[in-house]
């Protein structure tokens, strides 16, 4: 009985168990057939190698600075073809450089080979070597730097890679293995921002855990969320921010589950002109996280890596008194939030297989009492390539994460609403009792499944055969508990609210590529493919109060029963795919595909929706061109163009007119609308055009800038009914809409150091991004609930639109008229926009001494306004506690004056403070600015908030060389590094609050740049040890 | 060269007979995939806590609808008693309470300034403008449905006839354009006046009237006919209508509310959170004058917190506690009422009986003097008592010109900016 018979019965025994249903079996025939291919495989293999070989071996070695690399692939082929041009199975070896730069490769069979060497980080290079029997040959490999990752193979589309350098889109890549080398990162947010030219990445609040908002480009069309899809190893994940009970707006980001060591890079397709091939929903973009496989460290080694973090969270600007009278007491609720992060992870090769293994925890507390995360993580992938024809890939991710959030933003029992809101003696006056809000727990406990398989399979020469299945599957227990023997507003002797939400992700994408050359100087690529994607959540929820005691405490202790929910929906979306790739001569390419998409939330008049995209690019430097123009040194000049069009879906029940639930009430249960939908209802549909140029000198000096516009038409608007109509329950749906974006990314890079022992490293990231709505249909202006925030032609998406105040208004006699307020003007008027128009950020990193590294990054955002809400809630004479206008009211007489309204009449004079005379200049100037501080008045809330942030700085000292030369080669670690860290260390903005980087109501909704007592970002200091063994 | 040349022909040669063999494949992939793609989509499970509008056309459902009418009825009559006691003088906001920082409900009780676009306004204004539609949706949908039994279709044309009156009745009365111009508007329509809306209210009133399955159901629909008529100052229909009216014995028509859905008055106004206080004269003026009347003004306090004394209400103690819209002791107070504007301000000899009937109907509350004086203003205080947090008291202090704040202050809720944003034939208002 050969391999292949024993191994198909002896599966088939293991697996005679699962004859329990068709899932079971399908998944059983798929790991049978696995198996078999790769026993068939790898006993093809066997046999490499021959008896009394040559021997080749040498170093590899940078060529700018000389210093040896470890961990470069060497590929020994034989330059001696068959026939048919192809290389047999026993003229190949491979192998990777070790320490001091290493290889060697033994029993190689006389001839003449080509010796190639590839690794991230440098250029690929290959050499002839002609090998004679016995010989002992020594090869010195040289490297060139590629400082900008350009021929790594990067993803361009739904299911094309190919390299940086031929790229015909704006490349995003994230070498996060890299960075999280020399530093340490809470989440993908903290991992991505300032890192990605066109790339805006935003945490709604400080809240360790909370929501994270993308803003890819312009933004996109008009419609949904405005973020990207998500896909880890293959799975499209889940990316929403969470929370049955959110605090004040606030929620917990799914993201947050990511555990940002585990991941090797990142790419991001930022618009339709790249993502267009991944259809409906790709609009915004596509994230693409590849996490570690432990590959191709060396053969058969293993390597395990210890990583332990500790540091603190810390306030990151202290409130003053120009801020809030209360400063104080909203400044005693900060901490230090301490955390401590330890990961193991296990990584190595053997044979066939490159494994990867981490198990990772951090426990991290925020700056206010209640925060805190614990996220356990372990992940498992396994790598398989028996042979050039098969591959196989296992990426599995099990997530424990419980999160909690402090009560904050619009929230009667937030913390900084009760203490920034009110004047000293009044702090808590909203919720009742300062304690009570302190020991409100609201938390989330995530379990979390990610995980994929994917085959690429190449049965005959040129077709490669792929199929991939991910399952992102999250079950979480959501609670809000308040206390029982507290008294709180609205909460008979304590609360227990209590959700368990559900939610299964699965897709799975197949395609087929064949490569093939019709002539030496043209290729061709076809791609055809297909991708399905499930999604169904399911939750229940169920509050109920009046504890009898505090020491029990769950549900059925509760002796009032107050609501239970129950909720269940299922979205599907499918795609077909096929895509046409050329190019000549390796200097021009061109791609164009089409795909036709289908999703259950399509309306039932427009079942499917069809999206083309075409792209091309010319790398002028491989024309010569460089000695045309005396520009010896030039690596890379290309120009590129690229088109696409894709498309936002509607919400899962747009396409039905009017769906109608239950609602509990004092006469049972009865029937209520609940849901408006259109049932003529279409994906918004967005173009992008890109251009760009990419030039590199002498492997150091870089630039990559695009151009790109973006029109949105046939935008789903949420047309919000007016209240007379009745249909308020929710917006209604229509194709009404359209915006324009445009923009402009670039990135200048340079490396004018690098020797053995000091390099020195430049990246400047510029962007400009704007957008303009164009059409509403003739709706009605669409504001936020918020109403700060419009929708409406001739501005910016989100802008804050509001009735300018011109003047202060006097009454006859001089004096101020507080009652009727300031002169408005009769039109609203542009006051601002929530999101920056120009960004960028500017880091260095320098290493000296060989071992010591100094990183810094500084980023910023001009052309930005906040609405600072919660300057103006404490302005209100009723509150009283910001003291410009307390000191401006004071001046005007009117504190304490009874013809006055009795809000500002029972306003307590600002202390030292003397009326001034009506009708002199000081009065009038006073009443000037006093106009401008009426909180009544939503124009005078917008601010502008343009600032520049250091964002990150850290230094580390990679210890292994020192060590090594003291205690001598058998010193037992490979690796040591310390690390120091920090982030947000300063800030500066003429923005009055505390913090630019927050938004009100999380990271989904309209409503932007709202600062409503809304947490500030944390400044952060990391202390890491990493040990590799 | 040559050696070359010929590889390259046969790579070609092969490619090109593979080519025919892919694409045939590709092409019938592709097919399967668009036809497996459409069918993918369309097999879901649809949603388990919703149903289409056409499912609800069934005679079966009418009591799941009339619930739902009943349940938006509780929801906005509960929002506009409250915060038109805000408006009026019944409550007060004090943020010495413990409770202060809610904007709105200052706003509100100081009258001066109403942010159009604050979010409670929005969403009380909104639960009402959703109540008025599920009422006439109601009977809409009788038309829709073919009933066996007409009973049913009676019941589905009053409770939606009936409580659209009731809906407009609100409007009328609680909301306005600007500070003392109440009404509002329906349907994207231009704006109503309350007198217009109240004759709108009327013709519904006719229309439940025709459809009443029970005598009580007609006397329901006379008081409140009556109570519009009186607000309108029609004092002969009023008490035209108040004679067959509710009478003695009559229960009363009541808001329902449950755990989870929750009176307003416990929520924001009392045992729940006492965002509004009541206005220290219920204890002043009229408890301490005759302590019998704790029967029906029911308070907590005085409560003293950091120097400052303050009262909350104890009509509605539990969240479930029901507010009474319509009662036989109202139908009574406006039938005293028209008969002392008939007698030029002057008792009758009726009115006396009717006003102690009233008071009889609660255990120990003194009988009405037979020497008092009985006028308007002595019918006023007697409904401020009796009508004590029902909503009442802002329309009577408009009706018998009352009002005690400034002359340009808002005696009605505002329409929102939403309504201003979306409807077009409101005119912009400049202020927000």
């Amino acid at each position: 009985m050969n391999l292949f018979t024993q191994t198909f019965f002896h599966t088939r025994r293991c697996f005679s168990w699962l004859d329990k249903n068709s899932v079971q079996r399908m998944v059983a025939i798929g790991i049978l057939v696995v198996v078999c291919f790769c026993s068939y495989h790898a006993q093809a293999q066997t046999g490499n190698g021959s008896e009394g070989g040559a021997i080749v071996k040498g170093t590899v070695a940078d060529q700018k600075n000389g210093e040896f690399i470890s961990g470069i692939r060497l590929k020994l082929v034989s330059a001696t073809k068959s026939a048919d041009e192809t290389v047999s199975e026993s003229s190949q070896y491979g192998t990777i450089s070790g320490a001091g730069g290493a290889f060697i490769f033994t029993n190689v069979k006389p001839g003449k080979y080509i010796l190639k060497s590839s690794a991230l980080a440098y250029k690929a290079a290959s050499q002839t070597v002609v090998v004679e029997t016995g010989q002992t040959l020594q090869v010195a490999v040289q490297l060139a730097p590629d400082v900008k990752g350009l021929e790594e193979v990067v993803v361009t589309g739904v299911a094309s890679r190919t390299q940086k350098s031929i790229a015909e889109i704006a490349v995003a890549r994230v070498d996060a293995a890299e960075l999280t080398k020399n530093n340490v990162f809470q989440d993908m947010s903290q991992l991505l921002a300032g890192k990605v030219a066109g790339v805006q990445i935003t945490p709604a609040s400080g809240n360790v855990g909370g929501g994270i908002r993308f803003t890819l480009r312009s933004g996109g069309g008009l419609f949904g969320t405005g973020q990207p899809v998500m896909f880890v190893d293959g799975v499209r994940i889940d990316n929403s921010e969470t929370g049955f009970f959110s605090v004040g707006g606030q929620g917990v980001s799914t993201l947050a589950d990511l555990n940002p060591e585990d991941i090797q890079n990142v790419e991001i397709l930022k618009g339709p002109a790249s993502s267009a091939l991944y259809g409906t929903s790709g609009s915004n973009g596509v994230v693409l996280i590849t996490t570690k496989t432990g590959a191709k460290k060396s053969m058969n080694s293993l390597s395990i890596d210890v990583k332990t973090v500790v540091g603190w969270n810390e306030q990151s600007r202290r409130y003053t008194e120009d801020m809030a009278l209360s400063f104080e007491k909203a400044n005693n609720l900060f901490k230090l939030g301490p955390f401590w992060q330890t990961g193991v992870t296990l990584a190595g090769n053997t044979g066939f297989v490159n494994y990867y293994a981490s198990l990772d925890r951090r426990q991290e507390e925020g700056i206010l009492t209640q925060n805190q995360m614990q996220r356990t993580s372990f992940r498992a992938n396994i790598d398989a390539a028996p042979n050039e024809f098969i591959n196989l890939k296992i990426s599995t991710n099990f997530i424990d994460n419980y999160i909690t959030l402090p009560q904050n933003d619009d929230n009667i029992y937030g913390l900084l609403n009760n203490t920034l809101g009110f004047r000293p003696e009044a702090v808590y006056s909203n919720s009742g009792d300062s304690l009570g809000v302190m020991q409100i727990e609201n938390s989330s406990a995530a379990q979390r499944f990610i995980g994929s398989l994917e085959l690429n399979w190449k049965p005959i020469k040129g077709l490669t055969l792929r199929g991939l299945a991910g399952y992102d599957a999250a079950n979480t227990l959501f609670q809000e508990i308040s206390p029982q023997d507290r008294p709180l507003a609205r909460i008979n002797n304590g609360e227990r609210a209590v959700a368990n939400e559900r939610v299964q992700q699965i897709n799975a994408d197949v395609s087929a590529t064949y490569f093939f050359k019709p002539t030496n100087d043209i290729s061709s690529t076809t791609i055809v493919g297909a991708q399905l994607f499930s999604r169904v959540t399911r939750a229940t929820d169920i509050t109920v109060q009046n504890f009898p005691t505090t020491l029990i405490e769950d549900i059925e202790a509760g002796a009032t029963f107050v609501n239970s929910n129950q909720n269940f929906t299922n979205r599907r979306e499918a795609g077909v795919f096929l895509q046409q790739e050329m190019s000549y001569a390796d200097w021009l390419f061109f791609s164009a595909g089409i795909r036709n998409d289908y999703s259950s939330s399509i309306g039932p008049r427009a079942p499917s929706i069809f999206y083309p995209r075409a792209s091309a690019a010319v790398r002028l430097d491989r024309l010569d061109l460089s000695k045309t123009l005396g520009i010896e040194s030039l690596n890379l000049l290309k120009i590129r163009a690229a088109y696409g069009q894709s498309g936002q879906l509607p919400n899962s029940f747009d396409g039905i007119s009017r769906l109608w639930g239950p609602v509990q009430s004092g006469y049972g249960v009865g029937a209520t609308l609940q849901n408006i939908g259109n049932p003529d209802i279409q994906p918004e549909r967005i173009e992008e055009i890109e251009v760009g140029l990419e030039a590199e000198f002498s492997d150091a000096y870089g630039l990559d800038v695009s151009y790109y516009q973006q029109f949105a038409s046939n935008s789903i608007i949420g047309f919000v009914n007016s209240p007379s109509t009745g249909l308020t329950t929710s917006s209604i749906p229509r194709n009404i809409g359209s915006i324009r974006g445009w923009g402009v990314e670039s990135s200048v890079y340079a490396t004018p150091i690098r020797t053995k022992e000091t390099s020195l490293q430049f990246n400047l990231i510029f962007n400009f991004a704007d957008n303009i709505v164009q059409d509403i249909g003739g709706a009605q202006p669409i504001f936020a609930a918020t109403s700060r925030n419009v929708i409406i032609p001739g501005q910016r998406r989100a802008a804050f639109f509001l009735f300018p105040v011109i003047e202060p208004r006097y009454n006859p006699d001089g004096t101020y008229n507080y009652a009727t307020g300031p002169v408005l003007g009769p039109e609203r008027v542009f006051a601002g926009t929530p999101v920056p128009i120009y960004t960028g950020s500017f880091s260095t990193t320098f290493r000296f001494f060989t071992d010591f590294t100094l990183y810094g990054m500084v980023e910023w955002g001009l052309g930005h306004s906040l609405y600072n809400n919660t300057r103006m809630l404490a302005t209100n004479p009723a509150r009283g506690n910001i003291k410009e206008f307390n000191v401006l009211a004071t001046q005007l007489g009117l504190p304490g004056n009874p013809t006055q309204p009795t809000s500002i009449r029972l306003l307590p004079p600002y202390p030292g403070v003397q009326p001034l005379t009506p009708n002199t200049a000081e009065y009038r100037a006073a009443a000037e600015r006093f106009a401008r501080v009426d909180h009544r008045h939503f124009f005078n809330g917008v601010e502008p908030a343009d600032f520049l942030r250091i964002r990150e700085v850290s230094i580390s000292w990679n210890a292994t060389r020192v060590l090594r030369e003291l205690f001598g080669e058998g010193f037992a670690v490979k690796n040591i590094a310390f690390v120091v860290s920090g982030r947000n260390l300063a800030l500066f903005s003429r923005y009055s609050g505390a913090d630019v980087e927050v938004t009100r109501n999380g990271s989904r909704e309209l409503s932007r740049g709202i600062d409503n007592y809304t947490l500030m970002q944390p400044r952060v200091f990391n202390f890491t040890l990493n040990l590799g063994f | 060269m040559k050696n070359f040349t010929i590889n390259q022909r046969k790579k070609t040669a092969h490619s090109l007979k593979v080519l025919p063999i892919l694409a045939c494949a590709g092409v019938l992939a592709l097919t399967m995939w668009v036809s497996a793609c459409s069918s993918f989509v369309q097999d879901i499970k649809p949603p388990i806590d919703q149903i289409t509008e056409e499912a609800l056309n069934s005679e079966s459902q009418a009591d799941f609808l009339i619930r739902g009418v009943q349940s938006r009825f509780a929801q906005s009559y509960a929002d506009m008693s409250m915060f038109g006691g805000g408006l009026s003088d019944e409550l007060i906001f004090d943020a010495r309470s413990g409770t202060g920082g809610l904007v709105f409900y200052e706003e509100l009780d100081r009258a001066v300034f109403i942010d159009r676009g604050n979010g409670t306004l929005a969403a009380i204004v909104n639960d009402l403008g959703r109540f008025r539609f599920h009422a006439d949706d109601l009977v809409r949908r009788t038309s829709q449905i073919q009933f066996r039994r007409d009973s049913t279709r009676r019941r589905m044309v009053f409770t939606g006839a009936f409580y659209g009156a009731v809906a407009r009745y609100f409007y009328a009365n609680y909301v306005g354009l600007n500070r003392d111009q109440g009404g509002a508007t329906i349907n994207n329509g231009p704006f109503i006046p309350s007198t217009a809306m109240h004759d709108s209210a009327l013709a519904l009133l006719n229309l439940a009237e025709q459809n009443t399955t029970s005598p009580v159901e007609t006397r329901i629909v006379n008081t409140l006919r009556a109570r519009i008529h009186l607000i309108e100052g029609r004092f002969a229909q009023a008490q035209a209508s108040a004679q067959i009216g509710l009478r003695q014995g009559d229960a009363p028509l009541s808001a329902l509310f449950s755990i989870a859905a929750a009176n307003n008055w416990w929520t924001n106004a009392g045992v729940g959170r006492a965002v509004y206080l009541t206005n220290r004269r219920f204890d002043s003026l009229y408890i301490r004058q005759d302590r019998t009347d704790t029967a029906r003004i029911k308070l907590r306090g005085p409560i003293t917190r950091q120097g400052f004394t303050y009262y909350f209400q104890l009509m509605y103690p539990l969240q479930d506690s029901p507010i009474r819209f319509l009662t036989w002791q109202e139908n009574e107070l406006i039938a005293a009422e028209t008969e002392i504007r008939a007698n030029n301000n002057q008792s009758t000899p009726s009115v006396l009986p009717r006003l102690n009937r009233i008071r009889a109907s609660y255990p120990g509350l003194q009988a009405v003097s037979s020497t008092a004086t009985i006028n308007l203003s002595f019918i006023q205080t007697e409904r401020d008592k009796e009508l004590f947090c029902t909503g009442a008291r802002l329309i009577d202090q408009r009706r018998f010109n009352t009002w005690h704040l400034g002359a340009t202050t808002w005696r009605y809720l505002p329409i929102t900016l939403q309504e201003i944003n979306n409807n077009p034939n409101l005119p912009s208002l400049i202020r927000d």
